[in-house]
């Protein structure tokens, strides 16, 4: 594929995908997500807001293999069925990291799986990602030894280190405090930029869907997508950037009004 | 280093009492024999009656039989995670199976293999299999859905899940695990060595005490007892504490 055509295949494309959790036989089941179309394309940094319970983490899960659903999603082509690492998640939960594992072997061992077994290479690959979210020095720390915001930089750093086509994150900085949340923020948004990953994050934070999508979603109780709207407003985002307020208002009304 | 103190304050505080309840005189010295002589029987015992050799060789067949119960054990709860058909099944032979003590097996085993090590081996390996697959089952039944799908996310298969995820992540049940085998297997060992006494290939503590008993030595057979103590101990501290401190308390997963 020459770079030409790269830029124009979407790296997702997801058609008519719909989730049924079903209830153990009883009733119906509850749907969860009805006939959602989207497609992305690569470098994009799209932020999904949503109120809770309107699916916006099982979307997430079906884009990355861990659910069964109707439908077809399609990364470069190939359609999901179970996880891999061209899609890797990044949890909110602290927890995700390996803790018998220290922070180096953490972002090394999905490489080993992957069949890399080149020592210098892996040392080479874990430093620069670890570089990246800045704590190389805490490279041979256990995860029990960080802060809530370092575990979540490690998880950052392992996905940043598989090169994955889309990285999937999942209200990454919702447990954390306002000031690191903050930090990471912008460290996320100067490696997206400079590393033109491809990121869907989800949020139910205004601010951060302005300050870091490039497009913004937002869906609907119904499990839908009701607004995809591109972020027109040039980085870094504060709450003094023009047309800050606007969209701030724009995406309020969308989450409270019904439906 | 407190805990310590505590501990050996403790064993010296039962040992003096010992002592002078024998003082009082209160009990026939058969039945409650003195720390010296306790002490001198622990002596003779190595010296003359062969009590080291016993030992070693209870050991090495608890060493065997540890080893292949914890192999089949880790592989038998391994296939438990891989096939659920395999799970519900193997989760009710472990319960059934947990209820049946090692001793009562004997007539049976010695019936099938004949008075031997193997017959030994069989019942150690008995007494450990079922509790420690219990305790592997439970820890992967344990272990948080997160590391799982992370393990998945990073393009774990099935074996690599159980030796990658689920057997460092249930370190903490596997560890209990492996110390209640280690206890039921002595207990299994002795009650088999002292019900038919010596193989072929050579006798254990359990027969020791058998012999003390018929002898009416009872201070030998305290003397066994303080074998068996010993060996808890060094297990327990020098081995056990040793592994928690170089995986479970480095990793944060126990304080």
């Amino acid at each position: 594929m020459t770079q030409e055509q790269k830029g124009k295949t979407p790296v997702l494309d997801v058609q008519n995908l719909t989730k049924i959790y079903d209830n153990g036989g009883k009733g119906d089941g509850n749907e969860v997500l009805k006939n959602v179309n989207f497609t992305m394309n690569e470098g994009e940094f799209v932020c999904i807001l949503g109120p809770s319970g309107c699916g916006k983490t099982t979307f997430l899960r079906c884009i990355g293999g861990f659910e069964t659903f109707d439908g077809t999603v399609k990364v470069n082509g190939k359609e999901v069925t179970e996880p891999g690492t061209d899609r890797i998640m990044v949890f909110q939960d602290f927890n995700q990291l390996l803790p018998w594992k220290t922070v180096e072997k953490n972002v090394q061992y999905p490489l080993k799986i992957q069949g890399l077994k080149d020592k210098t290479k892996l040392r080479e690959i874990s430093d620069a990602a670890l570089e990246k979210v800045d704590l190389l020095s805490s490279r041979t720390l256990y995860p029990h030894q960080l802060s809530g915001g370092m575990k979540q930089r490690v998880a950052i750093a392992k996905a940043l280190a598989l090169k994955p086509q889309i990285i999937l994150m999942d209200e990454p900085f919702a447990s954390l405090d306002a000031m690191t949340r903050n930090h990471l923020q912008e460290e996320l948004m100067k490696l997206h930029q400079k590393e033109k990953v491809t990121v869907i994050f989800i949020t139910h934070n205004i601010q951060e869907a302005v300050c870091l999508g490039t497009r913004i979603l937002v869906m609907a109780k119904q499990g839908g997508i009701k607004m995809d709207v591109p972020n027109t407003i040039p980085k870094p985002v504060t709450p003094a950037s023009e047309g800050y307020g606007q969209m701030w208002d724009m995406f309020n009304k969308a989450l409270h009004q019904e439906g | 280093m407190k805990n310590l103190r505590n501990q050996i304050v403790f064993i010296v505080a039962v040992l003096v009492v010992w002592q002078v309840v024998y003082q009082m005189g209160s009990f026939p010295e058969l039945m409650f024999p003195s720390l010296g002589k306790i002490f001198q029987s622990l002596i003779k015992g190595f010296s003359r009656d062969g009590l080291g050799a016993m030992t070693l060789y209870s050991l090495s067949l608890i060493a065997k039989g540890l080893l292949i119960g914890i192999v089949l054990a880790f592989i038998l709860s391994g296939l438990s995670i891989v096939s659920k058909t395999f799970y519900s099944i193997y989760h009710m032979v472990v319960s059934l199976c947990d209820l049946i003590p090692g001793v009562a097996l004997l007539p049976l085993a010695i019936l099938w293999m004949g008075i031997g090590e193997g017959t030994i081996i069989l019942i150690v390996v008995h007494s450990i299999i079922w509790p420690m697959s219990r305790s592997i089952m439970d820890g992967f039944r344990a272990v948080p859905q997160i590391y799982i799908e992370s393990g998945k996310n990073m393009g774990l298969g099935k074996l690599g899940l159980v030796t990658g995820i689920y057997i460092p992540a249930s370190f903490s049940y596997i560890l209990s695990g492996i110390r209640t085998g280690w206890a039921r297997a002595w207990r299994g060992l002795i009650s088999a060595e002292m019900i038919f006494g010596t193989t072929s290939s050579g006798a254990g503590i359990g027969w020791f005490i058998f012999m003390k008993r018929t002898n009416v030595d009872i201070a030998g057979v305290f003397a066994a007892l303080l074998v068996i103590i010993a060996i808890g101990i060094v297990v327990e501290y020098g081995v056990f504490h040793t592994i928690e401190k170089m995986t479970l308390k480095k990793w944060g997963m126990s304080r």
